[in-house]
């Protein structure tokens, strides 16, 4: 019989929403809104911790998920103010800053939650990919993000091994990304795998060539795991070893008729 | 088991309004420190709460399990080790429980999450080794909050006198009160002995006013056990 277990990951939970439907919310920090809160420091993982985000949270879930909810076949993760929906909401929410998501305060997030299909039948539920248009993840991540970081990557991914050369020219050339990747609902191997995967291409900043950054870019390991994750998702997709199973992309806000979104919320 | 009614007759009251009769309690602590809170919190069921240090499992020996489930108490539990997770999230789904390091939280933050006003029915401090819990309480003085009432882990059987004798400088200061020094308890691990192993407080600034408030004011004992403690309100 299949059973899902919810995780919500942040550095606060604001919203009712999402607190009512985890059975975990996980934070690097002690922060107010949680019931059930696991602080999974980002200095576990040394003083480069703090680079992976929520990547942090997410490899300590993958040790330990078979601990905290043994009964689990399936493992939705959502994050403090966004979900991937079985159900599209209605087009009245659509974001017009961010076209490939809605914006929903927390009353209708409950509704919307309420009416979900907690397992899809197919085991998955991936947000639904946007298009990068021409210049692939390379533009595109050149635009947010120091492009010298995923150059640097790549290369200590083929020099590594972590991927061969012909993954790794896939991986820089895609056109699409999945938005938020790692929300969804996936089966528990299949997240394991995932994060072991993403793991070990991780180690890139425990290399001399890696670049420890300060400011917004402090993260710059998150933003390269969202990316490979991105890449490994479709990849899995288009080698049939995961579903065409794709959900709507939900944002909370505190003010959703405005369509603001705040720091680091306003990339995918 | 042990209930209540067999300690104290089932007419005794437990506190005011709260008699043996209506609500027979099935203790799951160690040594009763779920009755001592009952006895002295204030009768006002949005008063009664709790910050658990050292949480620990869920249920048995769990000094807030009967708090929360039979008596409505709400608070906030704080366990450094996540193997009791799981068992937290199946057995005590909606009580609140955060897995992470006690000793340098900012328990302002912790505390208005379930207080509006600055005062908290029962503190218990229970991390290992005692030298952390008397880290923890120090960082916990810091805050605005009083407590009705407080169970320190001592340990002191181990031999290691030191959280004792600073804890008991640092709440006499603030204005607490020693009502049962060096608590007993049978530690079959160390001893199949009785073992010292906590002290028990009452906040002063609690309305005297109040029949248990006062009777815990006005008595004090030691070195004896959880049972022999709370009988005595029979007499």
């Amino acid at each position: 019989m299949s059973s899902l277990v919810t995780f919500a990951l942040g550095h606060k939970f604001p919203f009712k929403s999402i607190n009512e439907i985890a059975d975990y919310c996980l934070s690097p920090v002690p922060c107010s809104g949680a019931t059930r809160l696991l602080v999974i420091p980002d200095e576990r993982l040394g003083v480069v911790g703090q680079s992976l985000s929520e990547y942090s949270q997410l490899f300590w879930l993958a040790e330990n998920i078979r601990g905290l909810a043994p009964e689990a076949t399936h493992v939705r993760i959502v994050h403090y103010r966004r979900f991937c929906s079985t159900e599209p909401p209605d087009p009245k929410f659509r974001n017009a800053y961010q076209p490939w998501a809605s914006m929903l305060g927390d009353e209708d997030a409950r509704d919307l939650l309420k009416r979900q299909v907690k397992i899809p039948a197919s085991g998955f539920l991936f947000n639904t990919p946007a298009t990068f248009g021409d210049g692939g993840v390379l533009k595109q991540y050149a635009q947010y993000h120091e492009l010298e970081d995923l150059l640097l990557f790549a290369s200590y991914l083929t020099a590594s091994s972590k991927m061969s050369k012909e993954q790794v020219i896939k991986f820089l050339t895609r056109s699409e990304i999945v938005p938020s990747c790692n929300i969804g609902t996936f089966p528990v191997q299949y997240f394991v795998d995932q994060m072991v995967q993403l793991g070990s291409a991780a180690e890139f900043m425990f290399h001399h060539r890696y670049i420890n950054r300060a400011g917004y870019q402090r993260r710059n390991m998150g933003y390269l795991m969202e990316r490979l994750q991105s890449h490994l998702i479709i990849d899995d997709i288009e080698n049939q070893r995961a579903p065409f199973s794709f959900g709507s992309n939900v944002i909370l806000s505190e003010d959703p008729a405005s369509g603001e979104i705040t720091g680091t919320d306003k990339q995918m | 088991m042990t209930t209540l009614t067999d300690l104290y007759g089932a007419n005794h009251r437990l506190a005011e309004g709260l008699s043996l009769q209506a609500a027979e309690l099935n203790s799951r602590a160690q040594a009763l420190q779920d009755v001592f809170a009952l006895c002295v919190a204030h009768p006002s069921l949005e008063q009664r709460s709790y910050l658990e240090v050292g949480a620990h499992q869920p249920v048995d020996f769990n000094n807030t399990f009967t708090l929360a489930s039979d008596f409505g108490w709400h608070g906030v539990s704080i366990e450094l080790d996540t193997a009791h997770a799981a068992a937290w999230r199946l057995r005590r789904p909606a009580d609140r429980i955060w897995f992470t390091d006690a000793i340098n939280l900012d328990y302002d933050k912790v505390l208005k999450e379930i207080a509006r006003v600055p005062r908290i029915g029962y503190l218990q401090l229970d991390i290992e080794p005692a030298a952390n819990t008397l880290k923890t309480l120090k960082k916990v003085m810091e805050s605005v909050f009083r407590f009705d009432c407080i169970t320190f882990e001592t340990d002191v059987y181990t031999g290691d006198t030191k959280p004792r004798q600073e804890s008991r400088a640092i709440l006499n200061a603030l204005g607490y009160r020693l009502f049962a020094a060096d608590v007993m308890v049978e530690f079959p691990p160390s001893s199949g002995n009785l073992v010292a192993f906590e002290d028990w407080w009452v906040d002063t600034q609690l309305p005297s006013n109040r029949a248990n408030v006062k009777y815990f004011l006005e008595r004090s004992f030691e070195g004896v056990t959880a049972p022999k403690i709370l009988c005595q309100q029979e007499a």
